[in-house]
């Protein structure tokens, strides 16, 4: 009976919370529309709208942000301004995870300094970079952030790879077609490719034993059939596993640059 | 300065200012500002203007139905729809015109009551256009699954573009029986298949289960029938003979299910289209 009110509840108050947007204050967002809507002013638009925006932020509904933000543009008159709407369009980028565009975002590093926002920026930076794989432009941001001084730290970063050890996909398959369990050696999973090998060796075995035997048909329905179908699943897996050795290898060479961005945010 | 000085000073800031409130809140344009949060897609925005706009109008309950719709279909743009049936549920009086009713029933519909739907029709005459009472009723029809009521509509061929094709398909509803399909796939593997109109699966499932049994019978002529060859390869033919039969059985019934499944959400969709201007 406990369990049954206690789960009654939790998925009650599950539904309830899944649709209920308690985190943003609609009102606040209410009051500054009106103030946008009703002033004439190109600033006053622009404050209202940014405000807007940050409420929009602050509930972490960064897409919903990024449209206000894009609302502002047209009325962001002054340099100031216009860095400030970029300062904030770079955080909501990033915020959403889209970390090419906040990468790519127009703000300087001068317009920072000036919004005494150097620090966030080159978080910011860093770690976009480093999420879009942009790791060449990232190592020299890197070098740049760095300390001068600090000459083994300079050395670290210099050491940085900018590529990983990039295993292609088709040339796997390729392999897998060419001998079974090749495909799976070549993307750097030796057992799965020996595994892949027996079995496909064991069922050409099956095959002759049959045929030799005189049984024809088993060695056709129960030997070929299964065979073609673990070779074509065999050229399949080796793609996947390329595929998922890239996986393996940018998440590698993510958290070594992750690691160094810490160190020099740090400092 | 004493205490009644103090006093009427107040007194006379507060009633200066409710004045001029008062007067911001004529001057405002209240259906102005909706209308611009309605073209700019801020359905947020326009919840809470819509709240405070209750709270304003709650002696008027027909502006209040109106108001509840409006949220309603706000909140279904928002894809909220548990909010969206709550508010659509407080809807007392329906008495809208005519083409907030129709978005009235669309709503309802969307939100899946047919029966205050059908109570709505017979009870009150509402005023609607023929188009829209003829798509309605097809829509309920189809949604409640009633095909005896289709010769009606039938003969009065004034439903929209959409809903005439809708009408056509639902006609066409397949009604393979899943006891046939299986009984076809007993007497022919495939033929099950066949009968429900998948003819590469049923080619499929008759070369395996041919070569299945070929198998299983140059097992019984080579080896007998006490050899273990003969026992698996039979066992195995066994298994894909009988899953055979009832994925047959199995598919004539998802066959209907699916074909009527895809009616429905085009019918949602058409109603949602019609509130919102925007797919579903």
């Amino acid at each position: 009976m406990k369990f049954s009110i206690t789960t009654l509840f939790t998925l009650l108050v599950l539904i309830t919370k899944s649709q209920q947007t308690d985190s943003l204050d609609t009102e606040k967002l209410l009051t500054q529309e009106i103030s946008y809507w009703s002033s004439t002013s190109d600033s006053v638009k622009f404050i209202s709208l940014m405000k807007k925006a940050s409420i929009y932020q602050s509930a972490g509904f960064a897409e919903s942000a990024l449209l206000e933000l894009e609302r502002a543009e047209t009325y962001a008159r002054t340099k100031r301004e216009v860095s400030s709407l970029n300062y904030q369009k770079m955080l909501n980028y990033f915020l959403a995870g889209r970390f090419t565009s906040a990468g790519l975002a127009d703000l300087k590093k001068e317009d920072a300094v000036e919004l005494d926002k150097t620090k966030e920026y080159l978080t910011m930076k860093l770690f976009s970079l480093n999420e879009s794989q942009k790791w060449e432009n990232c190592k020299v941001e890197l070098l740049n952030s760095c300390t001068p001084a600090d000459s083994a730290e300079r050395f670290k970063i210099m050491q940085l790879p900018t590529s990983y050890n990039y295993i292609s996909a088709e040339d796997c398959r390729h392999l897998s077609s060419f001998l079974p369990g090749l495909g799976q050696t070549k993307a750097g999973y030796p057992l799965k490719g020996l595994s892949s090998f027996i079995i496909q060796s064991g069922l050409v075995v099956f095959i002759v034993y049959n045929m030799a035997g005189g049984f024809v048909l088993t060695g056709i329905v129960s030997g070929v059939f299964p065979l073609l179908k673990f070779y074509h699943g065999g050229e399949q897996l080796s793609a996947i596993l390329a595929q998922k050795h890239n996986d393996k290898a940018i998440k590698q060479l993510k958290s070594s640059y992750l690691k160094e961005i810490k160190l020099v945010m740090q400092n | 300065m004493n205490l009644r000085c103090i006093g009427l000073k107040i007194s006379f800031f507060a009633f200066f200012c409710s004045g001029l409130c008062y007067s911001q809140t004529i001057s405002f344009d209240t259906v102005g500002f909706y209308r611009h949060l309605s073209a700019d897609h801020l359905w947020k925005e326009q919840i809470a203007f819509n709240r405070d706009l209750q709270k304003v109008f709650i002696s008027k309950p027909l502006v209040m139905d109106s108001l509840r719709l409006s949220m309603a279909v706000t909140y279904l743009q928002l894809h909220l729809p548990d909010s969206c049936h709550r508010v659509l549920s407080n809807i007392s009086t329906c008495c809208f015109d005519k083409r907030n009713n129709q978005r009235y029933l669309s709503m309802l519909l969307v939100n899946k009551e047919y029966k205050k739907i059908g109570e709505l029709i017979s009870s009150k005459s509402l005023e609607m256009d023929d188009r829209y009472a003829k798509d309605l009723s097809l829509s309920l029809m189809v949604l409640n699954r009633e095909p005896d009521s289709m010769d009606k509509m039938q003969s009065e061929n004034r439903l929209s573009p959409l809903m005439s094709n809708m009408e056509e398909r639902y006609l066409q509803t397949p009604g393979h029986s899943p006891f046939k399909a299986g009984l076809y796939s007993a007497l022919i593997p495939g033929l099950g298949k066949y009968y429900l109109g998948y003819k590469r699966q049923a080619a499929i499932s008759f070369v395996a289960n041919l070569l299945l049994a070929s198998q299983a019978v140059e097992s019984y002529l080579k080896a007998g029938v006490a050899s273990p060859r003969f026992i698996i390869t039979t066992s195995v033919f066994s298994v894909f003979y009988v899953g055979n039969i009832w994925g047959s059985y199995l598919m004539a019934k998802k066959q209907r299910r699916d074909y009527l499944k895809q009616l429905d959400n085009e019918i949602f969709d058409y109603h949602t289209f019609y509130v919102t201007g925007t797919h579903h």
